[in-house]
C-alpha cells in the first residue's frame, strides 16, 4: 500500500467512526479517536522538524500547553464566545512561542539543541504552575457552558487532522520542503548553494508549533482541563517516541504513531500503569528496523 | 589592480596559537585563473572559506565587485555570484545527480522558499541542469544516486555543484584531489573551459594542472604570501624553491 493511500484509508476510517460511535451509543469510542486525531496534529507538527529537518526536538508538548491553556483562559474569560476564535489564538501561540525558542535552540546542533528545547519545555512548565490565577499546579476546570458538544469536536479534530496533513505533504513536496531534507543530509552544502537554512528551519519550526497550539487547544476543549502535566518533558518525549515509532519523515508516521500509541494505551492501561515498557519495546524495534517505522512497515518497504 | 573582482587585504585569521592567515593580500582580476599553492596547513582552505564567509576573518577586509563583503553572510555572497567546492567532497548522497543540482539552480533562480508548488524542476531549470552535468561530463549519470558514483565522478559532481548557482567567482578546494591520470587531464580541459566567463581561484597541490591552468600563481606559507606571479617568474624564484620546493 502507498503511504498516501494509507493515509487516505485512515482517514475515511476516522470519518465514519466517530459519528456513528456517537449515534450508536458508544461516546468513549469517539472521544478516543478524539484524542487520537490530536495527538496526531501534533505528531505532524513535530515530524516537520524532527523528521523532516532532522532536528530533535524534545520541548514540543510546550507548544501544546500554550495552545490549551490560551484555549482554556479564553474560554473561562469568554473573551471572544467563539471557539473559532478561541482556536486562532491558540494556534498563533504556539507558532509564536515556537518561533522564540526556535530562535535561540536553531543556533545550536546536536546535544545542545536536544537540551535546550528540553529547557524551554520545562520553563514552560514552570510557568504554567506559577499561574495562580488559573489553577497553578492544579490545572484549571472549563465551563461546561463553554465546550462545544462531542460531535462538533470530533468534526473539528477530524477537520484539524486533514488540514494538518494537507499542509505537511504540501510542504514536504515543495521545493522548501525538499531543500530542508536535503539540509537535514548536509547543512553546509546547502549553506553553500545559497540558502539561509537557519531561517528556513525557523518557519518550518514556528508551523510546527501552530499544529501543535492548534492541537492543544482542542485537546483543552476536549478534556475540559488543562494542568501543566501537559507540558511535563515526559508528554515531549513521547511525542517524540511516537513519530519515531510510526515513521519519521514519512505522511502517514504521525498517524500510525498515534494509533500504536492510543492503541496500547487503551488495551494495556487497564492491566498495567507500566504499559510505557511495550511502547518502549515498540520504539527499541522502530530503531532497529530503521528510520521508516510502522510506515515503512505497513507499505511494505523498508529505506 | 583596477579591474579586480576579488581583492582581499590584511586578512589574519588564528586558530589558538596557529595563525592560518597572518596579513593575505590578494586580487583576482576579472576573468582570471589564480592558483594558490603551498605546503599541507599553509592555510588555503582557511583563505578560501574566508572568501566565501564559512570563516570569520579576525581581521582585514575582502571586497568583491567593488563590495565589502567581509561581514556578509554566506547566502548573500553566493546570490552575488561566489560559489565553492570542497577539498572534501560534499553533496547529497541519497539524490540523484538531477536532484543534487535541482537546490543549487532554485536558489539561484529565488523559487527555493516556495512552499505550496511541486519541488519538480520547470523545463528551463531542467535544461540547464543538463547543461551543467553535460559540461561536467556527467550527463549518462544525471538519474544515478550520489552514493553510488565513483570517485572521480563525485569530483565532477563537486563542481557541478559549484556550478550549480551560477557564479561568477569560483573558488576550487583540490579539484584534483584522488584523480588518476586519465581523470586528471579531463579536469584540466574541464576548467580550462571555465577561463575568461568564470573568474576563478584555484588552490591545488597538482603542479603540472597548476601551470597547466593558472594565469597567475600566489604562493602562501605558514599564513603569509611568499611570493605572486606567473608560473615561469615562480618557477625561477629561490624563495619559493627553498619554501616550497623543499630545495636548499
Ligand atoms: N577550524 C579549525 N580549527 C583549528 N585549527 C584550524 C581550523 N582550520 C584550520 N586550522 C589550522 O589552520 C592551519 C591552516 O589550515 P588549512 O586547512 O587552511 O591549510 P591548507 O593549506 O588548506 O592545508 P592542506 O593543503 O592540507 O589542505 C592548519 O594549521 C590547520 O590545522
Ligand atoms: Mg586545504
Amino acid at each position: 500500500m502507498s503511504r498516501i493511500a494509507i493515509v487516505a484509508a485512515l482517514l475515511g476510517l476516522l470519518a465514519v467512526a466517530g459519528p456513528l460511535a456517537i449515534w450508536g451509543g458508544q461516546p468513549y469510542l469517539a472521544f478516543v479517536l478524539t484524542r487520537l486525531m490530536l495527538l496526531a496534529v501534533a505528531g505532524v507538527g513535530l515530524n516537520l522538524v524532527l523528521g523532516y529537518c532532522g532536528l530533535a526536538s524534545f520541548g514540543h508538548a510546550a507548544f501544546i500547553g500554550v495552545g490549551a491553556y490560551v484555549a482554556a483562559i479564553a474560554a473561562t474569560e469568554a473573551f471572544t464566545g467563539s471557539v473559532w476564535a478561541d482556536l486562532a489564538a491558540a494556534t498563533a501561540a504556539g507558532a509564536i512561542a515556537a518561533a522564540m525558542v526556535g530562535a535561540i535552540s536553531l543556533r545550536t546542533r546536536g546535544i545542545a539543541f536536544i537540551l535546550i528545547t528540553l529547557a524551554f519545555g520545562q520553563m514552560a512548565y514552570y510557568a504554567a504552575i506559577s499561574l495562580e490565577r488559573y489553577g497553578g499546579d492544579d490545572g484549571m476546570r472549563i465551563p461546561a457552558a463553554a465546550l462545544p458538544a462531542d460531535l462538533t469536536l470530533y468534526g473539528l479534530a477530524f477537520a484539524l487532522l486533514a488540514v494538518a496533513l494537507f499542509v505537511s505533504h504540501q510542504i514536504v513536496h515543495s521545493p522548501y520542503g525538499t531543500i530542508l531534507q536535503g539540509a537535514a543530509a548536509n547543512e553546509r552544502r546547502m549553506t553553500a548553494l545559497g540558502i539561509p537554512v537557519g531561517r528556513y528551519r525557523l518557519a518550518a519550526y514556528a508551523v510546527s508549533g501552530a499544529l501543535c497550539g492548534a492541537a492543544g487547544a482542542l485537546q483543552a476543549v476536549h478534556d475540559g482541563y488543562v494542568s501543566p502535566g501537559l507540558m511535563a518533558w515526559p508528554r515531549s518525549a513521547e511525542l517524540v517516541a511516537m513519530v519515531l515509532v510510526g515513521g519519521a519523515a514519512t505522511t502517514s508516521g504521525p498517524l500510525l504513531g498515534a494509533l500504536a500509541f492510543t492503541a496500547l494505551d487503551e488495551v494495556l492501561s487497564g492491566w498495567t500503569d507500566h504499559w510505557r515498557i511495550a511502547f518502549g519495546v515498540l520504539l527499541v524495534a522502530a530503531a532497529l528496523i530503521g528510520r521508516g517505522g510502522l510506515a515503512a512497515f505497513v507499505a511494505g518497504r523498508r529505506e | 589592480m583596477s579591474d579586480s573582482i576579488l581583492s582581499v587585504t590584511g586578512l589574519v585569521k588564528r586558530f589558538g596559537g596557529v595563525a592560518a592567515s597572518a596579513g593575505v593580500d590578494l586580487a583576482v582580476a576579472s576573468g582570471e585563473l589564480h592558483a594558490i599553492i603551498g605546503p599541507n596547513g599553509s592555510g588555503k582552505t582557511t583563505l578560501l572559506s574566508q572568501i566565501f564567509g564559512e570563516v570569520r576573518p579576525d581581521a582585514g577586509a575582502i571586497t568583491f565587485a567593488g563590495r565589502n563583503i567581509t561581514g556578509t553572510p554566506i547566502h548573500t555572497r553566493v546570490l552575488m555570484g561566489i560559489s565553492r567546492s570542497y577539498q572534501i567532497t560534499s553533496n547529497f548522497p541519497y539524490a540523484t545527480l538531477r536532484a543534487n543540482l535541482a537546490f543549487g539552480l532554485q536558489s539561484h533562480a529565488r523559487v527555493a522558499h516556495r512552499f505550496w508548488r511541486r519541488a519538480s524542476l520547470s523545463d528551463a531549470m531542467q535544461a540547464e541542469a543538463d547543461a551543467i552535468l553535460k559540461q561536467v561530463g556527467l550527463s549518462h549519470r544525471a538519474d544515478t544516486l550520489v552514493n553510488d558514483l565513483a570517485h572521480g565522478e563525485h569530483r565532477q559532481l563537486e563542481l557541478a555543484l559549484a556550478l550549480s548557482t551560477h557564479p561568477r567567482l569560483l573558488l576550487l578546494d583540490e579539484p584534483f584531489a584522488g584523480l588518476g591520470a586519465a581523470e586528471g587531464k579531463a579536469m584540466v580541459r574541464l576548467i580550462a573551459s571555465l577561463k575568461g566567463t568564470h573568474s576563478i581561484i584555484l588552490v591545488e597541490h597538482d603542479m603540472d594542472a597548476v601551470f597547466a591552468l593558472a594565469d597567475r600563481i600566489t604562493v602562501l606559507a605558514e599564513g603569509r604570501v611568499l611570493a605572486t606571479g606567473s608560473g615561469d617568474d615562480l618557477r625561477t624564484s629561490a624563495a619559493v624553491r627553498a619554501a616550497y620546493l623543499g630545495e636548499p
